[in-house]
């Protein structure tokens, strides 16, 4: 008996260790649109389309239990040759014939099982849409598609025990909570969330995400969180700055610098993070942008769209250049057929090249001027091959076109000043970089939320730096009278030159443009910017102390506008009423990034109710010498080349005329 | 009827004493001059007196005894067939026809070179001889041929070579090129403001460098031995009978009269035998006070006064092409009121002259100060006119390069000077641009082994007011040559043109660029770099600091190794205080530039006599 007991004891103990060493098994599901940023349905069109999607995949996946349920509608005009094929990392893992109306397909992964990954699998699904027998009637065909469901869904089985601070980050979750530990808060634990908000909404770009603000008691809730619910909790200080226990993030603002630096590195469940320094240089070849190199497969127009911000960039270019990596398969020797490399900015077509026949083709570059005038904050380059095979040749088995585009291609050029007045669409290209973020004494958790919205709806649309630092209005005196401009830590560089393989170099250090982000109304600043706050007033064009419009709205109200402070672009958002009620009115209606794109103008008005934009006339500023000089420099330019004509004329009277000798 | 000998005649006569005459006689054997001459010159005989006995020796008639008479008596119409250059040469004046005869004014009765010349220009023409002295034959030449004189002192070389002359400071096509960059300036600065102030700055930087470079170079080349040294022997054994007349040319204006006291005796102490010795001093006709003090300081016989008249422009060199003209000599030279010579400067340039080809037309003596000590400014002026003459004028001449001549002290071949046009009247250091002028016509200048002390400006007013002219007159001479930048590669090849840029051009130049450099220094250093940052990084800030202390560097340098040659030992602390030196030149250049666009040929008059001195 005793025996017995002590083998069932062992093999509890076994199966616990088992249960244990695999971990708890998790059945997650992701749409299409929750994973892989599919916002509306995927459109496959033309004989030979394809659809690429990055699904995030964790180490601890099973494949063998994972699948993709893949729904579809295809046209009626699909025949009955037409198939759809699905590969993941290039390697097959399913093949169906496409019938016209909704269908459902399972597609399991299991062939992915052996294979390695890095953080995504690139799924790829090609289809082949078949109407005719003639392929050039099926191009011009224009019922010949098919639409993939954004509600698809990705069937993951995981094993949660072994989660790493890094699986908390990338596994997709429809909400994040951030829990501010009790008030007053420091300036660094501001900052931390700031950064932490706009991170987050950087993170999950396009994804139906949603960030909430708690305070410290919502943590409770965490327990009864679903998988898709992260927590976050902020904490001044901490033994370990990043440490993961379940559902719930602890991090410290440094914990949250590290994360935002180098997140891929923290495959653990708790850090300290030493140091953390910023120095980044503008994004420039498609591979910081995310590209990688991609082979375009096919007949017809080819395309691959490359997204890029003008912040990303560095600013606003005064002149930009591309330069395309390309190769491409040789077109026939008797080149009946044509093809063309094709580009587009943001719709409008820039360059355009006849791909030429040859045997043999090599990488070829491509240097292409891009106007500036085309482009916007946002702007989605737009690179296309078509191939049309020779006139006549329509028959299926002709041979397709290959090309690929390399990740190495990159843009090129100068940058231009910034011109005031400012207004929204001016961010986020304007307002990047290191942000000083002037929040009011003893913040409430609105205003901080309010803040975060800002500022996360700004880094959303870019990828520039998270840099930040929080100043009360007490800090804006010693701000006004200089300080250095973003530089790595003295103390830091100090300690690079003792150490023995350091080589100083003569290339100035990485030097971030600084914004500001101003929140209230603090005592003694006066705002540069196109309204002020007079009372419960909304003043604006103060124009040589002379206003020309003054609102005061019954309900409490919140105005975010755009201006300079310091000689810096700044955004303000006063508010007048009741101030929750005023910064609710805000995140009512300003959304994030969404909203920011939509606004137009240089101010912005927000009630319960609603909210509405106008663009108001800049004051001049305190320093408006200067502005104004820029401002009539061609009149100045004119006024300086006659009196140099005059004066080279009087010159050429004294010195170059001969007097009677 | 035996012709009676001088001597003997002034003896009769009681103007001399036998002793006296006995000594002149040892004298003439001794240099072979005339014994007229000799007695004169020893203030022994009047000049009036020697003529009247020389009129009665050779049976002639003496027509000086009155002036106004003698005046009336030359017809002007006749004058208009001689060339006063003539007149000058072979010492006569043309009086009037007379019966078919022709009447000329002497004071050498006996000149075969002028009996040949006459029988050339009026053949089968009788002619009359009067006896004149010198200095009426002087005043006649004066009096009638003062306006063609003056004329060609002020525009011969610009109607000869007017590519030459500085008279236009700015051909048009040069106007143009600085039109030019002016509106390129301008446009850049409006409408990229960083690029062109970038741009600008590292070429300023550039320059100002390659000009540093080559004077390095160039100082390190005259650091070697001199190529041509005068032993004392070779001195010893010039045999005074054989010197050349040597003309000397002073040219005056508002000179205080110790100035001329001193000026007296130095030309007295010149071991030069004085009766071959013609001293001309050049007084402005405006200026009775300094014509006064030359009076009183009773200069010796040898010297003539040439009274320069008014006219535009005032300047130097104007007197001196007018002195030119009345010039005798074989060779000449110029000193200033306050120079004091090496005694025997005038022998080693005559032996240097024989020595040396006849593409050596000029030769520049070195100048230093003998007031070096008097306080901080003259002891660096003394440190970089040390530089300047001990081992860059050198280093130009070893290296074939074309020379600006100094101020002072510049022997020349007379005939070789009349060809080159003379001095520029209307640059203002006409001296320098003689130099190159000399070298782009396939002449040389070489430098003489010996030292002229002048007294160096001890005001700072009078310092900046002196180099601020120089320092124009080199800008004058850098755009007269670089009107024909093909002709003087082709005559003088690349490095005589780069001469012209990094060595005339670049000396003010420069200096205008390094008050500027430093100014901008000092901006980034109060702004800790702020203020500039966008403007100058990388690149440019690694030229502007290597100008900074390698230029300033090398400057200090060049002062330091100038004391050696001429023991100035006591100097070479002083030459760390080069850097402000440098930024005083640069005051002056820019006071050049302003006078050079406003008033070009305004001469800056150096004030003279500030510091009394006892003896060299």
């Amino acid at each position: 008996m005793k025996s017995w007991v002590l083998f069932g004891i062992l093999l509890a103990l076994v199966a616990f260790a088992c249960a244990f060493a695999w971990g708890e098994e998790l059945r997650l599901s992701f749409t299409l649109e929750e994973c892989a940023g599919l916002r509306t349905d995927a459109i496959l069109a033309g004989p030979s389309p394809s659809l690429a999607l990055y699904l995030p995949v964790f180490p601890k996946t099973s494949f063998r239990e994972s699948s993709l349920t893949l729904r579809y509608a295809a046209t009626p005009a699909c025949g009955e040759d037409s198939t759809l094929m699905v590969y993941g990392e290039d390697v097959f893992l399913a093949a169906f014939r496409i019938f016209p109306g909704e269908h459902e397909l399972r597609i399991p992964l299991s062939s992915l099982a052996d294979s390695s990954f890095g953080d995504t699998v690139k799924l790829e699904i090609r289809a082949t849409l078949r109407k005719s027998d003639n392929l050039c009637e099926d191009l011009l065909a224009e019922d010949l598609f098919l639409h993939i469901r954004k509600d698809s869904t990705l069937n993951l089985s995981l094993s949660k025990a072994t989660w790493t601070v890094r699986d908390f980050l990338r596994l997709p979750a429809r909400h994040f909570h951030l829990v501010l530990p009790e008030a007053p808060w420091s300036q660094p634990l501001c900052g931390a969330y700031l950064k932490l908000y706009a991170f987050l909404r950087r993170n999950f770009r396009g994804l139906p995400v949603t960030i909430h603000t708690d305070p410290p008691g919502a943590l409770r809730r965490s327990e009864e969180a679903t998988p898709k619910e992260r927590w976050i909790v902020l904490r001044e200080q901490a033994l370990r700055d990043v440490e993961l226990s379940g559902n719930t993030l602890y991090l410290t603002p440094r914990g949250v610098d590290g994360l935002i630096a180098e997140s891929p590195l923290f495959v653990g469940q708790s850090f300290r993070v030493r140091s953390v320094l910023f120095a980044r240089e503008s994004r420039r070849t498609f591979r910081d942008f995310g590209f990688r190199n991609t082979t375009l497969r096919g007949i017809g127009d080819l395309r691959e769209r490359l997204y890029f911000t003008l912040a990303d960039l560095g600013g606003v270019p005064r002149s930009l250049w591309l330069t395309l990596f390309w190769a491409s398969t040789p077109l026939p020797e008797t080149p009946r057929g044509e093809a063309f490399l094709k580009v587009f900015l943001n719709g409008s077509l820039v360059f355009v090249r006849k791909i030429p026949s040859g045997a043999r083709q090599a990488v070829r570059k491509e240097r292409i001027f891009l106007p500036a005038r085309l482009l916007g904050r946002e702007n989605a380059l737009e690179l296309a091959f078509s191939y049309f095979p020779e006139v006549g040749n329509c028959r299926r088995g002709t041979m397709p076109f290959e090309a690929t585009i390399f990740e190495d291609s990159y843009f090129s050029g100068m940058l231009a000043k910034g011109e005031a007045p400012l207004t929204f669409a001016d961010a986020p290209t304007l307002f990047s970089g290191k942000a000083y973020v002037v929040l009011p004494e003893n913040p409430s958790l609105e205003e901080l939320e309010v803040a975060g919205r800002i500022y996360g709806a700004l880094r959303e649309i870019d990828a520039t730096p998270l840099a930040l630092e929080v100043l009360f209005p007490k800090d804006l005196k010693a701000f006004r009278r200089g300080q250095p401009t973003s530089f790595p830590n003295p103390a830091v560089i100090a300690k690079w030159l003792k150490t023995g393989n350091f080589r100083l170099l003569f290339s100035p250090p990485p030097v971030l443009p600084e914004y500001f982000l101003i929140i209230g109304h603090p005592e003694g600043l006066l705002p540069e910017a196109p309204a002020a706050l007079a009372g419960d007033t909304l003043t604006l064009s103060h124009l040589f102390g002379l206003e020309t419009f003054a609102l005061s709205p019954d309900d409490p109200w919140s105005a975010l506008t755009v201006g300079e402070f310091s000689r810096k672009p700044a955004l303000y958002l006063f508010t007048s009423g009741r101030k929750d009620l005023a910064l609710a009115a805000f995140l009512r209606h300003f959304k994030g990034a969404e909203t920011l794109r939509t606004l137009q103008g240089n101010v912005a008005l927000f009630t319960l109710r609603g909210f509405g934009e106008t663009q108001a006339t800049s004051p001049s500023s305190p320093s408006g010498f200067l502005e104004l000089l820029w401002r009539f420099r061609l009149f100045i330019l004119a006024g300086a080349c006659g009196v140099l004509g005059v004066w080279c004329a009087v010159l050429y009277r004294k010195l170059v005329r001969l007097r009677p000798l | 009827m035996k012709r009676k000998l001088l001597g003997e005649l002034l003896l009769e006569r009681g103007i001399i004493r036998e002793e006296d005459l006995e000594e002149a006689l040892r004298f003439q054997k001794e240099t072979g001059g005339l014994l007229g001459e000799i007695l004169v010159l020893r203030g022994l005989v009047h000049p009036m007196e020697l003529y009247e006995v020389l009129a009665e020796q050779g049976n002639l008639l003496y027509a000086g005894r009155d002036l106004e008479e003698l005046l009336q008596s030359i017809d002007r119409t006749l004058l208009e067939r001689f060339d006063p250059q003539d007149l000058l040469r072979f010492a006569f004046f043309p009086r009037r026809l007379n019966q078919g005869a022709l009447e000329i004014l002497t004071p050498f009765p006996e000149n075969p070179h002028r009996d040949r010349w006459l029988e050339e220009n009026f053949p089968k023409t009788a002619i009359h001889m009067a006896l004149i002295t010198p200095y009426e034959l002087d005043w006649l030449l004066h009096f009638f041929f003062k306006e063609r004189f003056l004329k060609e002192a002020t525009a011969g070389l610009f109607f000869r070579a007017p590519e030459e002359s500085a008279a236009r400071v700015l051909v048009p096509w040069q106007w143009g090129v600085l039109s030019g960059i002016l509106f390129a300036l301008l446009f850049g600065v409006f409408l990229a403001p960083q690029t062109t102030l970038k741009v600008l700055f590292a070429l300023v930087n550039l320059a100002f460098f390659a000009q540093v470079l080559f004077k390095l170079l160039v100082g390190l080349a005259g650091s070697s031995r001199e190529s041509l040294a005068i032993s004392k022997e070779e001195l010893e054994s010039l045999d005074p009978r054989k010197l050349p007349v040597y003309t000397v040319l002073l040219p005056l204006h508002r000179e205080p009269p110790e100035v001329i006291e001193q000026l007296t005796s130095a030309i007295r102490a010149l071991d030069y035998p004085q009766e071959k010795l013609d001293i001309l001093f050049l007084i402005e006709e405006d200026d009775p006070e300094t014509l006064r003090a030359c009076k009183a300081a009773h200069p010796p016989y040898n010297v003539r006064f040439i009274l320069i008249p008014r006219g535009f422009p005032k300047t130097k060199p104007r007197a001196c092409n007018f002195g030119l003209a009345f010039a005798r000599g074989e060779y000449l030279t110029i000193y200033d009121a306050e120079d004091i010579p090496e005694k025997d400067q005038l022998k080693k340039a005559v032996l240097a002259f024989r020595k040396l080809p006849k593409e050596y037309v000029c030769l520049q003596a070195a100048l230093n100060f003998y007031n070096a000590t008097q306080n901080l400014l003259t002891r660096l002026f003394t440190l970089e006119y040390s530089f300047w003459f001990d081992y860059l004028l050198p280093g130009l001449s070893r290296l074939r390069l074309p020379i600006p001549l100094g101020g002072t002290s510049n022997h020349f071949r007379v005939e070789a000077l009349r060809k080159l046009g003379g001095w520029d009247p209307f640059n203002v250091t006409e001296d320098a641009d003689l130099g190159m002028r000399a070298h782009y016509r396939g002449y040389r200048v070489g430098i003489l082994p010996s030292t002229t002390f002048e007294e160096a400006t001890s005001h700072l007013k009078n310092w900046i007011r002196q180099r601020s002219r120089w320092l124009k007159g080199y800008l004058q001479t850098f755009l007269v040559h670089n009107r024909r930048p093909l002709h003087v590669l082709k005559t003088s090849g690349f490095r005589g043109w780069l001469t012209l840029q990094l060595f005339i051009g670049g000396t003010p130049l420069g200096y205008a660029a390094s008050v500027v450099l430093w100014g901008v220094f000092f901006a980034w250093l109060f702004s800790r770099g702020k203020l500039l940052e966008p403007y100058f990084s990388g690149p440019i800030l690694c030229i502007g600091a290597m100008n900074l202390f390698v230029g300033n560097f090398l400057g200090v340098y060049f002062s330091m190794f100038a004391v050696f040659r001429r023991n100035l030992d006591h100097l070479l602390p002083f030459a760390l205080l080069n850097p402000l030196y440098w930024a005083l030149a640069g005051i002056a250049a820019w006071k050049g530039i302003g006078q050079l666009l406003s008033r070009p040929f305004f001469w800056e008059k150096t004030v003279h006599g500030m510091f009394r001195r006892k003896g060299p």
